[in-house]
C-alpha cells in the first residue's frame, strides 16, 4: 500500500509573470494614455458645433469629472492642461498637464501630425502593487485609432518605452527596475469613465468618499489588446541576480478578453484573466 | 517464618502472572506503515511565498519558492503487554517526514529534495481485542500521548529554528490480524498522526 503524498506547486512563476507584466500595464501604459484621452476627447468634443450634440458628449464622457476652462488652463478632473494656445489635434501643439494636487507629476502631449502624439511623462507611481515609492516615467509615440466612439476612444501605442523604478533601496541595498519597450503596436483604451486616481492617492485606507470607491488600487481601467511587448527587469545592488526577460504577446486578446501568452526562461504560457 | 514463607508463597506464584488464562504468549511488537498523514505538508505549505511587495527590488530578488513535496507516510513501532486475551496495553512510536524541492522562480532551477518538515509521536495506548479465533482477530484501538515536529522549512526560508509539541491523539477504530505468533495487520486510523489506514507485521513471544 502506497501512502506517501505528493504535492506540487506550479502557479508561483506564473503569478509572478502577471505581477510584472500588470505593474507595466497599469503604471505605464494607463497613465501614459488616461492623460492623452482625457485631453483629446475633450478637444473632439469641443469641435462639435451642434451644441445640443456637444454638450450631450461632455455630460456622457466627462459627467465624472469637474470640467472647466480657466484662462489657457483646461481642467478635467484633477488633470490640469497648459494648452499654450494650441488645440491639441494641430500637429505642433504642446500641452503640459499636471495635477491639482501637490505631486510630482509631469505630462506632456505633442501633436507630432494628425492622429499622432509624442507623450513624456515622469511621475510618482501611485498605483504601484508595492509598497515602497517608485517611479514611472514614458516615452510613447501613440496614435487614434479609426474606432469611431468618443467614449471609449481607442488609441493605438506605436512605438515607445517606459521604467518603473524603486526610489527607495530597501534595507539591504537593492533598487529594482522594470523596463518594457512597445515590440508591436498595442491598442489601448480608457474602459471607463476614467478613475481620477490623482485625487485620491495611493492608498486603499484613505477614508475619501470617491464616485470611484469600487475601483481597488492595482487594477486601472485601460484595456489593451493586439500587439506587443517586451519587459526586462534587474535588481540594481545586487551583481548576482540575473537579469529578467519576459515578452507578453497580446495577439490573441481582443476588447473583451485579455489573452496574454507571456515568454519568461524560454517558456510560453497562455494566461486568460 | 510468617514473612518467610509469605515471600516464598509470592515468588511461587509469579509465574502465574505471568501466564495467561489460557498460557498464551504475552508480548508483542509489531511494525507498520500507514498514512495519510494529517500532518502532511503542515509545514511545507507555510511558507509558500507570496514574493514580498515592500519593493519591486524585493519582490524580483527574494525568488525561492518550494516547488513540490512529498509526504513519505507514517512509519510506526510498537510495543503490547497482554494481560488479558483481550487487553493489550502498550506504546507506539511514530514518525513521518516531509521532503521538498525549492525552485528559483527568475531561472526555475530546482534543488534535490531536502528534509523539510519531521514529526516524531510517543503514545501510550490500550488495545481491545472483541473477537479472537485461532488465526483471525479484531480490535480496536486508543492511543494518547505527545508529538515533537521540526519545521525545517522555517529554518530554510527565515533562518528560524522552529521544534515545538503537541498533544497526539491516535484511535483505530477497526483492525484485523491475521496469523498465530507471527501475523500480518490491517487497520484504519484515525487521529493526529494518520487519518487513513496502516498495515504491517507483529510477532508475540
Amino acid at each position: 500500500m502506497v501512502s506517501c503524498t505528493t504535492m506540487e506547486i506550479n502557479t508561483v512563476t506564473a503569478e509572478r509573470d502577471k505581477e510584472i507584466y500588470d505593474e507595466c500595464r497599469y503604471n505605464l501604459l494607463y497613465n501614459a494614455l488616461e492623460g492623452l484621452s482625457r485631453a483629446v476627447k475633450w478637444q473632439k468634443i469641443s469641435t462639435i458645433d451642434d451644441e445640443p450634440l456637444r454638450n450631450y458628449f461632455m455630460n456622457m464622457v466627462f459627467s465624472a469629472y469637474e470640467c472647466y476652462e480657466k484662462g489657457d488652463v483646461l481642467h478635467i478632473g484633477n488633470l490640469e492642461y497648459h494648452r499654450n494656445g494650441y488645440n491639441i489635434l494641430v500637429p505642433g501643439a504642446v500641452w503640459n498637464a499636471g495635477l491639482a494636487f501637490d505631486s510630482d507629476y509631469e505630462y506632456s502631449i505633442e501633436c507630432i501630425g494628425e492622429g499622432s502624439w509624442r507623450i513624456v511623462f515622469t511621475m510618482e507611481n501611485f498605483n504601484s502593487a508595492f509598497y515602497a515609492p517608485s517611479t514611472a516615467t514614458g516615452d510613447f509615440f501613440v496614435q487614434a485609432s479609426d474606432v469611431p466612439s468618443i467614449a471609449e476612444m481607442e488609441f493605438v501605442f506605436v512605438s515607445g518605452s517606459g521604467r518603473i523604478e524603486d526610489e527607495m533601496t530597501d534595507d539591504m541595498g537593492r533598487r529594482g527596475v522594470i523596463d518594457m519597450y512597445i515590440e508591436e503596436p498595442v491598442n489601448a483604451f480608457i474602459s471607463d469613465k476614467g478613475y481620477d486616481y490623482h485625487a485620491h492617492g495611493i492608498s486603499i485606507e484613505d477614508e475619501i468618499e470617491s464616485p470611484f470607491f469600487d475601483y481597488y488600487p492595482y487594477t486601472l481601467p485601460v484595456t489593451v489588446y493586439k500587439g506587443a511587448m517586451s519587459i526586462s527587469a534587474d535588481v540594481y545592488g545586487d551583481s548576482g541576480f540575473p537579469g529578467q526577460f519576459y515578452y507578453a504577446d497580446l495577439s490573441m486578446a481582443s476588447r473583451n478578453e485579455h489573452i496574454v501568452k507571456i515568454l519568461h526562461n524560454g517558456i510560453w504560457t497562455s494566461y486568460v484573466w | 517464618m510468617k514473612r518467610f514463607l509469605t515471600v516464598v508463597f509470592i515468588i511461587a506464584l509469579l509465574p502465574a502472572f505471568s501466564q495467561a488464562e489460557s498460557g498464551r504468549k504475552r508480548h508483542e511488537v509489531a511494525f507498520s506503515y500507514g498514512g495519510p498523514s494529517l500532518r502532511a505538508f503542515t509545514c511545507s505549505i507555510d511558507p509558500l511565498p507570496s514574493f514580498s511587495h515592500n519593493s519591486i527590488g524585493n519582490f524580483l530578488d527574494d525568488s525561492d519558492f518550494i516547488s513540490r513535496s512529498r509526504n513519505i507516510g507514517v512509519f510506526s513501532l510498537s510495543y503490547h503487554y497482554y494481560p488479558k486475551d483481550w487487553l493489550a496495553v502498550g506504546a507506539i512510536f511514530g514518525m513521518t517526514a516531509d521532503y521538498s524541492t525549492v525552485m528559483d522562480a527568475n531561472t526555475l532551477v530546482e534543488s534535490k529534495f531536502m528534509s523539510f518538515f519531521e514529526s516524531y509521536d510517543l503514545y501510550v495506548d490500550v488495545k481491545f481485542v472483541y473477537f479472537r479465533k485461532t488465526w483471525i482477530r479484531l480490535y480496536s484501538q486508543v492511543a494518547i500521548g505527545g508529538s515533537v515536529m521540526c519545521d525545517n522549512a522555517s529554518r530554510y526560508f527565515s533562518g528560524k529554528d522552529a521544534v515545538y509539541g503537541e498533544f497526539a491523539v491516535q484511535t483505530v477504530p477497526f483492525g484485523i490480524a491475521v496469523g498465530k505468533s507471527l501475523s500480518g495487520f490491517f487497520q484504519l486510523e484515525l487521529g493526529t498522526s494518520v487519518i487513513g489506514a496502516s498495515a504491517g507485521i507483529s510477532y508475540r513471544f
